[in-house]
């Protein structure tokens, strides 16, 4: 007698549940928030991390880092990082911050770049850094 | 005449629970055990009254976690072939056998939840509101039910292996993810008064999905014993 | 034997396809023109990619080898499905490896803890788990059926790891080629990186053969073994134990 299903519908049941189940676990696994959300639930003074684009001609170097804006296509926040930025920081690449929000300012003491999936060549035409709204998830 | 499910089920229970009585293994041996990881990352970590109640919850869970893996499948590291044999020769059920065994662990791990977390809100000064106890009141045994089932279909699953005491808990630790997010995050929820719904819900599934796994594998996971 | 002296003839063509496909995917990524944001540094998505797409490919085998064992119960299948599982963690292990190599310069830090890097890290070890499994138990059809759950359960992963950066907003950056919508990278990068999973697909091919190949022969021992032992006056009294590590058991009586 054959009794294979009895090893094949619990281990689909299982991988079913698992799947639905941890797609609406949208919250624990979330690596950072983006600027939308900071300011629709503004968290002053705890640690977090906020992720978002870098806005064109916002960047500014300054004695102890460099300043510039992040958003998502919808809201600018202000940043005020401390310490060099990493190597490929530049306008309109995506970075995480690590740090604190005061309601004005975002004070970042650890930038990540968080580059997009786009591999394009020098000469390629198609390179589009101008998508924030990939942070709008 | 056979026992009926329900007889063989509180018979294997039943003498789960005497040989813990007899022995008293978790209540000697593992809870002290578990105390002491509490107390041993209080030492590493530091006396921060407020850096403690925020790692308290979690590393409460990452304790039951961890810990009560030893005693779901204590039952697959003490008892031996002929015991196996014997149980195979009754007759009983292998689904009865597996529900009763898991049972019996359950209320293992819930005593070891008990006084474990009654030692984690004590040193690591948690604070719930009066809502909270209850509520947790329903997170603890669900949580202890699935990694008590979890364990049990582990231990049938790796019985008469080499290195099965060492082996169980690297199957069961990734596995057991699910309930232990649920956990830490129904505790969070708590805290911040974000609700704990959906992870009681993803506990009940789990919980769920994981007794129809081991009731259904029982008797071909026995008769490869 | 002839069938086996082909079989082997025909492995060793593999190897050697695989070997050309390699220096072909490495001389590709050498000549492949450098991405516009990370320069150089994105020649490690020729090696990177190709380690997870075989691993993910590897597991899927394993998980499709292991309901062809319940369902034909020819342990041919068995064998297969364990030796794929192998090879899976090696390549998933290179993947974690070479994404940590090329994280620290892109990203700036060898590891986070995001949605992505997490699940990986937790299918590593669930495969890992997999394997101790089946190295615990000796008894061939015993280690069959009793892995074979997990073998199922643990394919569940492959789906959560894919689609977490999708899931949940993660450092790691979203697919580029496995989703839906045009590919996001220019002809070039995408003939390299083509030719690179080739490249590995056919060498996870070639080890998985040689894998498979290794398990028949341990099986055929044991079956001689068993074979030998047979005839020996006093076996109908006490069974031989496979068990090296439990002794020798009273075991027979009723399983």
């Amino acid at each position: 007698m054959k009794r294979y299903w009895r090893f094949i519908v619990p281990a689909g049941l299982l991988v079913a549940v698992l799947v639905v189940l941890l797609i609406n676990l949208s919250s624990s696994l979330v690596y950072f928030i983006t600027p939308t959300e900071l300011e629709a639930a503004p968290v002053v003074d705890d640690r977090q991390r906020l992720g978002g684009q870098v806005v064109a001609g916002t960047v500014v170097e300054v004695d102890d880092g460099v300043e510039f804006s992040v958003t998502d296509g919808r809201v600018e926040v202000a940043v005020h990082h401390v310490g060099a930025p990493q190597d490929l920081f530049a306008e309109g690449i995506g970075v995480v911050l690590e740090g604190t929000w005061d309601g004005a300012v975002f004070a970042s003491d650890t930038m990540l770049i968080k580059h997009d999936e786009q591999y394009r060549t020098e000469d390629g035409q198609e390179y589009d850094p101008g998508a924030p709204e990939s942070f709008d998830t | 005449m056979t026992p009926s499910f329900g007889a063989q089920l509180r018979a294997v229970m039943r003498r789960d629970l005497d040989r813990e009585r007899r022995s008293g293994e978790v209540l000697w041996i593992t809870i002290p055990f578990g105390a002491i990881a509490l107390i041993l990352v209080q030492l590493s970590v530091g006396a921060d009254v407020p850096v403690l109640r925020d790692l308290g919850p979690g590393l409460y869970w990452a304790v039951v976690l961890l810990f009560g893996v030893l005693i779901s499948v204590r039952r697959t590291t003490v008892e031996t072939q002929a015991q196996r044999d014997l149980v195979a020769l009754l007759g009983i059920d292998p689904a009865a056998a597996f529900a009763g065994r898991a049972l019996a662990s359950s209320l293992l791990l819930l005593g070891f939840q008990l006084i474990v977390g009654a030692v984690a809100v004590l040193f690591y000064d948690i604070r719930f509101s009066a809502s909270g106890w209850l509520a947790m009141a329903l997170v603890l045994p669900l949580a202890a039910y699935g990694l008590a089932v979890l364990g049990t279909l582990a231990g049938s699953i790796a019985t008469r292996a080499a290195m099965g005491p060492a082996l169980i808990p690297l199957i069961v630790a990734p596995l057991a993810v699910p309930l232990l997010l649920a956990a830490t995050e129904s505790v969070e929820g708590l805290r911040n008064a974000t609700g704990i719904l959906p992870w009681v819900l993803l506990m009940i599934t789990v919980d769920l999905v994981l007794s129809i796994t081991g009731v259904l594998t029982a008797r071909p996971l026995m008769e490869t014993q | 034997m002839n069938p086996a002296a082909t079989q082997s003839a025909r492995r060793d063509w593999l190897g050697i396809v695989a070997a050309v496909a390699i220096l072909g995917a490495f001389i590709l990524a050498l000549l492949s023109p450098p991405d516009r944001v990370q320069g150089d540094l994105t020649r490690m998505l020729y090696i990177h990619v190709p380690t997870i797409l075989t691993a993910y490919l590897a597991f899927i085998v394993t998980t499709v080898a292991t309901i062809a064992y319940l369902v034909s119960r020819r342990l041919s299948w068995d064998r297969l499905a364990a030796s794929s599982a192998e090879v899976g963690v090696v390549f998933l292990g290179l993947a974690i490896l070479t994404g940590m190599v090329w994280g620290k310069p892109v990203w700036g830090v060898w590891w986070t803890w995001d949605a992505r890097l997490t699940t990986t890290a937790l299918m590593f070890f669930i495969y890992l788990g997999y394997l101790g499994l089946r190295r615990g138990i000796s008894d061939p059809v015993a280690r069959a059926r009793r892995s074979a759950i997990l073998g199922i359960v643990a394919v569940a992963q492959i789906p959560i790891v894919h689609f977490s950066v999708t899931w949940w907003n993660a450092l790691h950056q979203p697919p580029t080629i496995l989703r839906p919508g045009d590919p996001q990278i220019d002809t070039p990068l995408l003939i390299a990186l083509l030719v690179g999973i080739g490249a590995f697909m056919l060498v996870y091919a070639w080890l998985v053969a040689r894998r498979v190949e290794l398990e028949r022969h341990e099986a055929a021992r044991l079956d001689a073994a068993i074979d030998d032992a047979a005839p020996v006056a006093g076996d109908a009294i006490t069974s031989p134990s496979l068990d090296a590590a439990t002794g020798p058991s009273t075991r027979g009586a009723g399983t």
